[in-house]
Protein backbone atom coordinates (compact mmCIF):
# COMPACT_ATOMS: atom_id res chain seq x y z
CA UNK A 1 0.00 0.00 0.00
CA UNK A 2 1.09 3.65 -0.36
CA UNK A 3 1.70 6.19 1.95
CA UNK A 4 -0.13 8.54 -0.05
CA UNK A 5 -3.14 6.23 -0.68
CA UNK A 6 -6.25 8.93 -0.10
CA UNK A 7 -8.72 8.46 3.04
CA UNK A 8 -12.16 7.83 3.03
CA UNK A 9 -13.08 7.71 6.72
CA UNK A 10 -16.43 6.44 7.72
CA UNK A 11 -18.84 8.50 9.60
CA UNK A 12 -17.93 6.53 13.15
CA UNK A 13 -14.15 7.27 12.53
CA UNK A 14 -14.56 11.13 12.06
CA UNK A 15 -16.36 11.29 15.72
CA UNK A 16 -14.30 8.49 17.50
CA UNK A 17 -11.65 8.93 20.14
CA UNK A 18 -8.69 7.57 18.53
CA UNK A 19 -8.13 5.05 21.74
CA UNK A 20 -11.68 3.70 20.07
CA UNK A 21 -10.61 2.90 16.31
CA UNK A 22 -10.31 -0.38 15.11
CA UNK A 23 -6.82 -1.35 14.40
CA UNK A 24 -7.78 -1.11 10.44
CA UNK A 25 -9.08 1.96 10.98
CA UNK A 26 -6.22 3.57 12.29
CA UNK A 27 -3.88 1.74 9.93
CA UNK A 28 -5.77 3.62 7.41
CA UNK A 29 -5.55 6.89 8.83
CA UNK A 30 -1.68 6.21 9.65
CA UNK A 31 -1.60 5.94 5.79
CA UNK A 32 -3.22 8.61 4.93
CA UNK A 33 -1.28 11.11 7.02
CA UNK A 34 -4.19 12.19 9.22
CA UNK A 35 -2.60 9.79 12.27
CA UNK A 36 0.53 9.40 13.66
CA UNK A 37 1.47 5.85 15.68
CA UNK A 38 2.85 7.96 18.03
CA UNK A 39 -0.41 9.59 18.73
CA UNK A 40 -2.41 6.47 18.41
CA UNK A 41 0.31 4.87 21.35
CA UNK A 42 0.19 7.98 23.58
CA UNK A 43 -3.86 7.73 23.29
CA UNK A 44 -3.17 4.16 24.73
CA UNK A 45 -0.92 4.56 27.30
CA UNK A 46 -3.24 7.40 28.52
CA UNK A 47 -6.21 5.21 28.92
CA UNK A 48 -3.65 2.60 30.72
CA UNK A 49 -2.89 5.31 32.83
CA UNK A 50 -6.48 6.38 33.54
CA UNK A 51 -7.89 3.12 33.97
CA UNK A 52 -5.56 0.31 34.74
CA UNK A 53 -5.50 0.89 38.26
CA UNK A 54 -9.29 -0.38 38.51
CA UNK A 55 -9.40 -2.60 35.93
CA UNK A 56 -5.85 -4.37 36.49
CA UNK A 57 -5.53 -5.40 32.31
CA UNK A 58 -1.80 -4.70 32.65
CA UNK A 59 1.15 -5.94 34.51
CA UNK A 60 4.34 -4.66 32.68
CA UNK A 61 3.76 -1.55 30.43
CA UNK A 62 6.85 -1.33 28.19
CA UNK A 63 5.59 2.75 27.27
CA UNK A 64 9.24 3.90 26.39
CA UNK A 65 10.00 1.01 23.96
CA UNK A 66 6.09 1.36 22.76
CA UNK A 67 6.75 5.41 21.59
CA UNK A 68 10.46 4.74 20.52
CA UNK A 69 8.84 1.90 18.23
CA UNK A 70 5.85 4.26 17.21
CA UNK A 71 8.26 6.83 15.95
CA UNK A 72 10.07 4.51 14.08
CA UNK A 73 6.86 3.29 12.56
CA UNK A 74 5.96 6.98 11.68
CA UNK A 75 9.12 7.09 9.94
CA UNK A 76 9.23 4.12 7.86
CA UNK A 77 5.38 5.06 6.75
CA UNK A 78 6.41 8.59 6.07
CA UNK A 79 9.15 7.13 3.68
CA UNK A 80 6.54 5.16 1.95
CA UNK A 81 8.06 1.68 3.67
CA UNK A 82 4.56 -0.31 4.96
CA UNK A 83 5.15 -3.36 6.73
CA UNK A 84 1.44 -4.57 6.56
CA UNK A 85 -1.86 -3.61 8.48
CA UNK A 86 -0.29 -3.62 11.84
CA UNK A 87 2.35 -1.27 10.90
CA UNK A 88 2.43 1.42 14.23
CA UNK A 89 -1.01 -0.38 15.83
CA UNK A 90 -0.53 -0.73 19.63
CA UNK A 91 -0.61 -4.21 20.63
CA UNK A 92 -0.94 -6.16 23.82
CA UNK A 93 0.91 -9.62 24.75
CA UNK A 94 -0.42 -11.70 27.72
CA UNK A 95 2.33 -12.08 29.98
CA UNK A 96 2.55 -15.56 29.37
CA UNK A 97 4.30 -14.67 25.71
CA UNK A 98 8.16 -13.80 25.81
CA UNK A 99 8.69 -10.05 25.06
CA UNK A 100 13.05 -9.40 25.53
CA UNK A 101 13.35 -7.01 27.66
CA UNK A 102 10.50 -7.73 30.01
CA UNK A 103 10.21 -10.26 32.96
CA UNK A 104 7.51 -12.91 31.84
CA UNK A 105 5.40 -13.39 35.04
CA UNK A 106 2.70 -15.80 34.18
CA UNK A 107 0.37 -13.66 36.71
CA UNK A 108 2.80 -15.57 39.49
CA UNK A 109 5.22 -15.08 42.26
CA UNK A 110 6.38 -18.41 40.82
CA UNK A 111 8.54 -16.67 38.24
CA UNK A 112 11.25 -14.72 38.69
CA UNK A 113 10.97 -10.86 37.68
CA UNK A 114 14.03 -10.99 35.05
CA UNK A 115 13.67 -9.99 31.87
CA UNK A 116 13.14 -12.51 29.27
CA UNK A 117 15.84 -13.01 27.17
CA UNK A 118 14.45 -13.26 23.80
CA UNK A 119 11.16 -12.55 21.88
CA UNK A 120 8.44 -15.20 21.17
CA UNK A 121 8.28 -16.70 17.85
CA UNK A 122 4.79 -14.78 17.88
CA UNK A 123 6.45 -11.36 19.53
CA UNK A 124 9.29 -11.38 16.88
CA UNK A 125 6.69 -12.21 13.76
CA UNK A 126 4.39 -8.60 15.40
CA UNK A 127 8.14 -6.77 15.69
CA UNK A 128 9.41 -7.30 12.06
CA UNK A 129 5.12 -6.41 11.12
CA UNK A 130 5.92 -3.16 12.58
CA UNK A 131 3.54 -3.38 16.04
CA UNK A 132 3.36 -1.10 18.94
CA UNK A 133 4.55 -3.47 21.70
CA UNK A 134 2.80 -1.74 24.50
CA UNK A 135 2.94 -4.05 27.73
CA UNK A 136 2.11 -7.53 29.44
CA UNK A 137 -1.32 -8.15 30.31
CA UNK A 138 -2.81 -9.98 33.16
CA UNK A 139 -4.16 -13.42 33.65
CA UNK A 140 -5.03 -16.27 35.22
CA UNK A 141 -1.94 -17.32 37.15
CA UNK A 142 -0.41 -20.07 34.31
CA UNK A 143 -3.36 -19.81 32.32
CA UNK A 144 -4.27 -22.33 34.80
CA UNK A 145 -8.24 -20.90 35.47
CA UNK A 146 -10.94 -18.73 33.43
CA UNK A 147 -11.83 -16.09 35.44
CA UNK A 148 -8.32 -14.30 35.88
CA UNK A 149 -8.99 -13.51 39.55
CA UNK A 150 -6.03 -16.17 40.73
CA UNK A 151 -3.31 -14.35 39.98
CA UNK A 152 -0.27 -12.46 41.68
CA UNK A 153 -1.05 -8.64 40.35
CA UNK A 154 -4.54 -8.49 41.65
CA UNK A 155 -8.10 -9.81 39.81
CA UNK A 156 -8.79 -8.51 36.02
CA UNK A 157 -11.95 -6.38 36.50
CA UNK A 158 -14.75 -6.81 33.35
CA UNK A 159 -14.57 -3.53 31.43
CA UNK A 160 -18.10 -2.68 31.93
CA UNK A 161 -18.58 -3.72 35.12
CA UNK A 162 -15.67 -3.51 37.94
CA UNK A 163 -16.96 -6.01 39.89
CA UNK A 164 -17.62 -8.85 37.60
CA UNK A 165 -15.31 -11.51 35.65
CA UNK A 166 -13.65 -10.43 32.34
CA UNK A 167 -13.15 -13.90 32.46
CA UNK A 168 -10.05 -15.57 31.30
CA UNK A 169 -7.45 -17.07 31.59
CA UNK A 170 -6.65 -13.66 28.52
CA UNK A 171 -8.79 -11.48 30.75
CA UNK A 172 -6.15 -8.77 30.80
CA UNK A 173 -5.88 -9.15 27.16
CA UNK A 174 -10.02 -8.51 26.98
CA UNK A 175 -9.98 -5.50 29.03
CA UNK A 176 -7.21 -3.69 27.50
CA UNK A 177 -8.73 -3.91 23.93
CA UNK A 178 -12.65 -3.21 25.30
CA UNK A 179 -10.91 -0.06 27.17
CA UNK A 180 -8.92 1.26 24.16
CA UNK A 181 -5.59 0.60 25.42
CA UNK A 182 -4.56 -1.72 22.52
CA UNK A 183 -6.82 -2.47 19.18
CA UNK A 184 -5.41 -5.42 19.65
CA UNK A 185 -3.95 -7.92 22.51
CA UNK A 186 -2.43 -11.32 22.16
CA UNK A 187 -3.39 -14.11 24.14
CA UNK A 188 -3.25 -18.09 24.42
CA UNK A 189 -6.07 -20.81 24.65
CA UNK A 190 -5.74 -24.04 25.90
CA UNK A 191 -9.19 -24.34 26.53
CA UNK A 192 -10.96 -21.32 25.58
CA UNK A 193 -8.55 -18.61 26.98
CA UNK A 194 -8.39 -16.75 24.23
CA UNK A 195 -12.59 -17.23 23.12
CA UNK A 196 -13.70 -17.10 26.93
CA UNK A 197 -12.81 -13.43 28.21
CA UNK A 198 -13.37 -12.17 24.51
CA UNK A 199 -16.78 -13.39 24.60
CA UNK A 200 -17.20 -12.04 27.86
CA UNK A 201 -16.03 -8.63 27.22
CA UNK A 202 -18.27 -8.19 23.57
CA UNK A 203 -15.03 -9.35 21.71
CA UNK A 204 -13.79 -11.07 18.62
CA UNK A 205 -11.37 -14.02 20.18
CA UNK A 206 -9.66 -16.20 17.55
CA UNK A 207 -8.55 -19.41 17.95
CA UNK A 208 -6.55 -21.26 15.18
CA UNK A 209 -6.33 -24.97 13.97
CA UNK A 210 -3.61 -26.47 16.54
CA UNK A 211 -0.50 -25.92 15.15
CA UNK A 212 -1.42 -22.81 12.96
CA UNK A 213 0.65 -20.43 15.20
CA UNK A 214 3.82 -20.90 16.82
CA UNK A 215 4.04 -21.64 20.85
CA UNK A 216 7.92 -21.11 21.14
CA UNK A 217 8.70 -19.05 23.58
CA UNK A 218 5.38 -18.99 25.68
CA UNK A 219 5.12 -20.43 29.23
CA UNK A 220 2.54 -23.81 28.47
CA UNK A 221 -0.62 -25.07 30.03
CA UNK A 222 -0.75 -28.31 28.05
CA UNK A 223 1.46 -28.78 24.71
CA UNK A 224 -1.44 -30.47 23.13
CA UNK A 225 -4.17 -28.21 23.65
CA UNK A 226 -2.33 -24.78 23.72
CA UNK A 227 -2.72 -22.13 20.94
CA UNK A 228 -2.04 -18.35 20.29
CA UNK A 229 -4.57 -15.71 19.16
CA UNK A 230 -5.93 -12.41 18.75
CA UNK A 231 -8.40 -10.67 20.44
CA UNK A 232 -10.03 -7.66 19.00
CA UNK A 233 -12.82 -5.32 18.40
CA UNK A 234 -13.49 -6.86 14.73
CA UNK A 235 -13.65 -10.15 12.68
CA UNK A 236 -11.03 -7.84 10.21
CA UNK A 237 -8.83 -6.62 13.14
CA UNK A 238 -8.16 -10.34 14.32
CA UNK A 239 -7.60 -11.64 10.77
CA UNK A 240 -5.17 -8.85 10.08
CA UNK A 241 -3.50 -10.52 13.42
CA UNK A 242 -3.94 -13.93 12.65
CA UNK A 243 -2.02 -13.19 8.97
CA UNK A 244 0.87 -11.63 10.77
CA UNK A 245 1.07 -14.25 13.42
CA UNK A 246 0.52 -17.50 10.84
CA UNK A 247 3.05 -15.99 8.77
CA UNK A 248 0.52 -15.51 6.23
CA UNK A 249 0.33 -12.98 3.73
CA UNK A 250 -2.49 -10.31 4.69
CA UNK A 251 -5.80 -10.93 3.54
CA UNK A 252 -8.70 -8.84 4.88
CA UNK A 253 -11.91 -11.14 5.57
CA UNK A 254 -14.20 -11.68 2.60
CA UNK A 255 -17.48 -12.35 3.48
CA UNK A 256 -19.63 -14.59 1.28
CA UNK A 257 -23.03 -14.25 0.26
CA UNK A 258 -25.81 -15.10 3.37
CA UNK A 259 -27.73 -17.34 0.84
CA UNK A 260 -24.38 -19.40 -0.07
CA UNK A 261 -23.85 -20.46 3.78
CA UNK A 262 -24.45 -23.60 5.28
CA UNK A 263 -23.73 -23.67 9.33
CA UNK A 264 -24.45 -26.24 11.74
CA UNK A 265 -26.13 -25.82 15.14
CA UNK A 266 -25.42 -28.65 17.79
CA UNK A 267 -28.62 -28.95 20.09
CA UNK A 268 -27.02 -31.63 21.57
CA UNK A 269 -25.27 -30.67 25.07
CA UNK A 270 -23.84 -27.49 23.19
CA UNK A 271 -27.09 -25.78 23.88
CA UNK A 272 -28.33 -27.97 26.67
CA UNK A 273 -27.31 -25.39 29.55
CA UNK A 274 -27.55 -21.82 28.72
CA UNK A 275 -28.71 -19.14 30.87
CA UNK A 276 -31.86 -17.86 29.94
CA UNK A 277 -30.61 -14.89 28.66
CA UNK A 278 -27.83 -16.29 26.31
CA UNK A 279 -30.41 -18.82 25.13
CA UNK A 280 -32.63 -15.57 23.93
CA UNK A 281 -29.67 -13.89 22.38
CA UNK A 282 -28.58 -16.99 20.96
CA UNK A 283 -32.28 -17.67 19.63
CA UNK A 284 -32.39 -14.08 18.25
CA UNK A 285 -29.27 -14.53 16.64
CA UNK A 286 -30.22 -17.59 14.71
CA UNK A 287 -33.25 -16.16 13.28
CA UNK A 288 -31.49 -12.97 12.21
CA UNK A 289 -29.58 -15.20 10.26
CA UNK A 290 -31.92 -17.86 8.58
CA UNK A 291 -33.89 -14.26 7.79
CA UNK A 292 -30.51 -13.20 6.06
CA UNK A 293 -30.87 -16.32 3.98
CA UNK A 294 -28.17 -18.31 5.56
CA UNK A 295 -28.97 -22.11 5.67
CA UNK A 296 -28.82 -23.54 9.63
CA UNK A 297 -28.88 -27.26 10.09
CA UNK A 298 -28.88 -29.72 13.31
CA UNK A 299 -25.92 -31.88 13.68
CA UNK A 300 -24.21 -33.55 16.56
CA UNK A 301 -20.86 -34.54 17.89
CA UNK A 302 -20.90 -38.36 19.29
CA UNK A 303 -18.99 -38.43 22.62
CA UNK A 304 -19.75 -35.05 23.43
CA UNK A 305 -20.80 -35.61 26.96
CA UNK A 306 -17.24 -36.97 27.34
CA UNK A 307 -15.37 -34.13 26.11
CA UNK A 308 -14.84 -32.50 29.80
CA UNK A 309 -13.29 -36.10 31.27
CA UNK A 310 -11.17 -35.80 27.93
CA UNK A 311 -9.67 -32.44 28.31
CA UNK A 312 -8.69 -32.76 32.00
CA UNK A 313 -7.04 -36.03 30.75
CA UNK A 314 -5.18 -34.99 28.29
CA UNK A 315 -3.85 -31.44 29.88
CA UNK A 316 -3.57 -32.43 33.63
CA UNK A 317 -0.85 -34.74 33.18
CA UNK A 318 1.30 -32.02 30.76
CA UNK A 319 0.38 -29.49 33.51
CA UNK A 320 1.95 -31.42 35.78
CA UNK A 321 4.72 -32.34 34.06
CA UNK A 322 5.49 -28.93 33.74
CA UNK A 323 5.09 -27.29 37.52
CA UNK A 324 6.21 -30.83 39.23
CA UNK A 325 9.73 -28.82 40.41
CA UNK A 326 8.29 -25.41 41.43
CA UNK A 327 5.45 -26.92 43.29
CA UNK A 328 7.87 -28.87 45.38
CA UNK A 329 10.28 -26.18 45.55
CA UNK A 330 8.85 -23.17 46.21
CA UNK A 331 4.09 -24.41 46.81
CA UNK A 332 3.87 -20.99 48.99
CA UNK A 333 4.13 -19.05 45.63
CA UNK A 334 1.26 -20.18 43.87
CA UNK A 335 -2.15 -18.73 44.54
CA UNK A 336 -4.07 -21.48 46.48
CA UNK A 337 -6.86 -22.21 43.95
CA UNK A 338 -3.86 -22.91 41.37
CA UNK A 339 -1.50 -24.71 43.19
CA UNK A 340 -4.51 -27.57 44.42
CA UNK A 341 -5.81 -28.07 41.01
CA UNK A 342 -2.09 -28.49 40.37
CA UNK A 343 -0.82 -30.77 42.88
CA UNK A 344 -3.94 -32.81 41.69
CA UNK A 345 -2.96 -32.94 38.50
CA UNK A 346 0.06 -35.12 39.71
CA UNK A 347 -2.49 -37.84 40.37
CA UNK A 348 -3.00 -39.18 37.00
CA UNK A 349 -3.44 -42.94 36.18
CA UNK A 350 -1.20 -43.23 32.82
CA UNK A 351 -4.35 -45.44 31.77
CA UNK A 352 -6.48 -42.66 31.62
CA UNK A 353 -4.53 -40.05 29.47
CA UNK A 354 -4.80 -43.07 27.07
CA UNK A 355 -8.34 -43.19 27.43
CA UNK A 356 -8.60 -39.14 27.08
CA UNK A 357 -6.48 -39.86 23.78
CA UNK A 358 -9.03 -42.21 22.26
CA UNK A 359 -11.53 -40.16 22.95
CA UNK A 360 -9.35 -37.06 21.42
CA UNK A 361 -9.51 -39.22 17.94
CA UNK A 362 -13.11 -39.66 18.41
CA UNK A 363 -14.14 -36.35 19.24
CA UNK A 364 -12.04 -35.32 16.23
CA UNK A 365 -13.92 -37.03 13.71
CA UNK A 366 -16.70 -36.63 14.93
CA UNK A 367 -16.57 -33.11 14.31
CA UNK A 368 -15.15 -33.45 11.33
CA UNK A 369 -18.01 -35.23 10.34
CA UNK A 370 -20.44 -32.96 12.18
CA UNK A 371 -18.53 -30.29 9.69
CA UNK A 372 -18.56 -32.45 6.53
CA UNK A 373 -20.73 -30.88 4.16
CA UNK A 374 -21.25 -27.11 6.04
CA UNK A 375 -18.94 -24.41 6.36
CA UNK A 376 -19.24 -23.58 10.14
CA UNK A 377 -20.59 -24.78 12.94
CA UNK A 378 -22.41 -22.44 15.45
CA UNK A 379 -22.79 -22.29 19.06
CA UNK A 380 -22.83 -19.56 21.45
CA UNK A 381 -19.15 -18.89 23.20
CA UNK A 382 -19.68 -19.03 26.61
CA UNK A 383 -23.10 -20.32 28.49
CA UNK A 384 -23.69 -17.75 30.46
CA UNK A 385 -22.90 -13.74 30.92
CA UNK A 386 -20.04 -12.07 32.87
CA UNK A 387 -20.40 -13.13 36.37
CA UNK A 388 -19.71 -11.00 39.53
CA UNK A 389 -16.03 -11.63 40.99
CA UNK A 390 -15.93 -14.87 43.67
CA UNK A 391 -18.50 -16.70 42.16
CA UNK A 392 -17.88 -20.19 42.50
CA UNK A 393 -20.78 -22.25 41.16
CA UNK A 394 -24.49 -20.81 39.24
CA UNK A 395 -27.91 -22.43 38.88
CA UNK A 396 -28.88 -23.17 35.38
CA UNK A 397 -31.95 -24.17 34.95
CA UNK A 398 -32.02 -25.42 38.19
CA UNK A 399 -28.98 -27.19 38.52
CA UNK A 400 -25.65 -26.27 39.84
CA UNK A 401 -22.75 -26.06 37.53
CA UNK A 402 -19.03 -24.92 39.15
CA UNK A 403 -17.86 -21.65 36.97
CA UNK A 404 -15.03 -23.62 35.62
CA UNK A 405 -16.94 -26.35 34.23
CA UNK A 406 -19.70 -23.92 32.78
CA UNK A 407 -16.72 -21.44 31.74
CA UNK A 408 -14.39 -23.95 29.57
CA UNK A 409 -18.00 -26.29 28.15
CA UNK A 410 -18.68 -24.74 25.19
CA UNK A 411 -15.11 -24.08 23.88
CA UNK A 412 -12.58 -26.68 25.44
CA UNK A 413 -14.09 -29.40 22.59
CA UNK A 414 -12.15 -27.60 20.10
CA UNK A 415 -8.97 -27.51 21.94
CA UNK A 416 -9.37 -31.38 21.86
CA UNK A 417 -10.08 -31.50 18.04
CA UNK A 418 -8.16 -28.71 17.08
CA UNK A 419 -10.62 -27.32 14.73
CA UNK A 420 -10.22 -23.23 14.18
CA UNK A 421 -12.71 -21.49 16.34
CA UNK A 422 -13.97 -18.26 17.01
CA UNK A 423 -16.34 -15.98 19.16
CA UNK A 424 -18.15 -12.76 18.02
CA UNK A 425 -20.36 -9.89 20.01
CA UNK A 426 -23.83 -11.50 19.26
CA UNK A 427 -26.06 -8.73 21.67
CA UNK A 428 -26.24 -7.95 25.29
CA UNK A 429 -28.57 -10.23 27.81
CA UNK A 430 -28.90 -7.53 31.11
CA UNK A 431 -26.41 -5.34 29.58
CA UNK A 432 -23.97 -8.01 29.42
CA UNK A 433 -22.10 -9.12 26.49
CA UNK A 434 -23.38 -12.23 24.44
CA UNK A 435 -21.26 -14.28 21.39
CA UNK A 436 -21.56 -16.66 18.91
CA UNK A 437 -18.87 -18.95 18.03
CA UNK A 438 -18.13 -20.31 14.50
CA UNK A 439 -16.11 -23.65 14.49
CA UNK A 440 -14.56 -24.38 10.66
CA UNK A 441 -12.94 -26.58 8.68
CA UNK A 442 -9.30 -27.88 9.58
CA UNK A 443 -6.84 -26.31 7.01
CA UNK A 444 -9.17 -23.70 6.87
CA UNK A 445 -9.08 -20.54 9.06
CA UNK A 446 -9.07 -18.00 6.81
CA UNK A 447 -12.47 -19.25 5.05
CA UNK A 448 -13.54 -19.62 8.91
CA UNK A 449 -12.94 -15.77 9.14
CA UNK A 450 -14.59 -15.15 6.15
CA UNK A 451 -17.77 -16.92 6.95
CA UNK A 452 -17.07 -14.96 10.88
CA UNK A 453 -17.11 -11.46 8.79
CA UNK A 454 -20.58 -12.37 7.13
CA UNK A 455 -22.21 -13.71 10.25
CA UNK A 456 -20.77 -10.55 12.11
CA UNK A 457 -22.26 -8.26 9.35
CA UNK A 458 -25.60 -9.97 10.12
CA UNK A 459 -25.79 -10.28 13.91
CA UNK A 460 -24.95 -6.15 14.42
CA UNK A 461 -28.89 -5.74 14.49
CA UNK A 462 -28.69 -7.77 17.48
CA UNK A 463 -27.59 -4.74 19.39
CA UNK A 464 -23.48 -5.11 19.13
CA UNK A 465 -21.52 -4.17 21.72
CA UNK A 466 -17.93 -3.42 21.40
CA UNK A 467 -17.73 -3.66 25.39
CA UNK A 468 -16.18 0.07 25.49
CA UNK A 469 -16.60 1.98 28.67
CA UNK A 470 -15.85 5.66 27.56
CA UNK B 1 -17.30 -50.32 37.28
CA UNK B 2 -15.38 -51.36 39.95
CA UNK B 3 -11.46 -51.99 39.94
CA UNK B 4 -9.66 -53.17 42.80
CA UNK B 5 -6.56 -51.62 41.70
CA UNK B 6 -7.85 -48.06 40.51
CA UNK B 7 -9.58 -47.73 43.95
CA UNK B 8 -6.48 -48.70 46.36
CA UNK B 9 -4.80 -46.27 43.60
CA UNK B 10 -7.36 -43.31 44.59
CA UNK B 11 -7.32 -44.18 48.36
CA UNK B 12 -3.28 -43.73 48.26
CA UNK B 13 -4.31 -40.61 46.62
CA UNK B 14 -6.41 -39.08 49.18
CA UNK B 15 -4.02 -40.67 52.19
CA UNK B 16 -1.00 -38.78 50.41
CA UNK B 17 -3.09 -35.15 50.13
CA UNK B 18 -3.39 -35.52 53.57
CA UNK B 19 -0.09 -36.58 54.48
CA UNK B 20 1.99 -33.47 52.51
CA UNK B 21 -0.73 -31.47 54.10
CA UNK B 22 -3.19 -30.79 51.41
CA UNK B 23 -6.61 -32.01 52.76
CA UNK B 24 -7.77 -28.87 50.56
CA UNK B 25 -6.84 -30.60 47.47
CA UNK B 26 -9.04 -33.84 48.47
CA UNK B 27 -12.52 -32.47 46.75
CA UNK B 28 -10.06 -31.24 43.92
CA UNK B 29 -9.22 -35.01 43.82
CA UNK B 30 -12.63 -36.14 44.15
CA UNK B 31 -14.11 -34.48 41.10
CA UNK B 32 -10.77 -35.34 39.06
CA UNK B 33 -11.86 -39.17 39.82
CA UNK B 34 -15.50 -38.61 38.96
CA UNK B 35 -13.98 -37.36 35.38
CA UNK B 36 -12.05 -40.17 35.25
CA UNK B 37 -14.71 -42.96 36.20
CA UNK B 38 -16.88 -40.60 33.24
CA UNK B 39 -13.75 -41.66 30.83
CA UNK B 40 -13.42 -45.33 31.77
CA UNK B 41 -16.90 -45.99 30.74
CA UNK B 42 -17.52 -44.29 27.67
CA UNK B 43 -17.44 -46.84 24.94
CA UNK B 44 -14.54 -45.46 23.28
CA UNK B 45 -14.89 -48.48 20.47
CA UNK B 46 -17.69 -46.74 18.23
CA UNK B 47 -16.63 -44.31 15.79
CA UNK B 48 -18.37 -41.27 14.78
CA UNK B 49 -19.03 -43.09 11.24
CA UNK B 50 -20.36 -45.98 12.99
CA UNK B 51 -17.29 -47.91 11.99
CA UNK B 52 -14.73 -49.56 14.32
CA UNK B 53 -12.37 -47.32 16.47
CA UNK B 54 -9.24 -45.53 14.81
CA UNK B 55 -6.22 -47.94 14.19
CA UNK B 56 -8.96 -50.77 14.69
CA UNK B 57 -8.45 -53.01 11.44
CA UNK B 58 -10.75 -55.78 11.95
CA UNK B 59 -13.45 -55.92 9.39
CA UNK B 60 -16.96 -55.23 10.67
CA UNK B 61 -19.11 -58.39 10.82
CA UNK B 62 -22.05 -58.19 8.87
CA UNK B 63 -24.27 -60.87 9.86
Amino acid sequence: MAATRPETPSPSAVTEPLHALTAIEAGRRLRAGSLTSEALTRACLARIQALDGIHRAFITVTADEALDAAREADRELAAGRDRGPLHGIPVSLKDLIDQAGAPTTAGSRVRPMTPAPRDAVVTARLRAAGAVLIGKTNLHEFAFGTTSEDTAFGAVRHPLDPERSAGGSSGGSAVAVALGMSPISIGTDTGGSVRIPAAACGLVGLKAAYGEIPCDGVVPLSETLDHVGPLARTVADAAAAYCILSRRTARPPVPPPAGSLRLGRLPEYFEEVLSPGVRAAYTRALDMLTQAGVRIEQVAVPHAAEIPAVYLHLMAPEAAAYHARTLESCPERYTPAVRARLEVCRYMLAEDHVRARQGQRMLRAGVDAALASLDALILPGLPIEAFPLGTEAVDVDGTRHTIRNLTLRLTQPFNITGHPAVVLPAGRSNGLPVSLQLVGHHGATPLLLDVAAAVEAIVAGVGRDDGRAD
Amino acid sequence: MEDAIVNAWEDWARAQLAARGRADAVPVFEGFARAARTLRQADWNQRADGGDAPGDTEPERRD
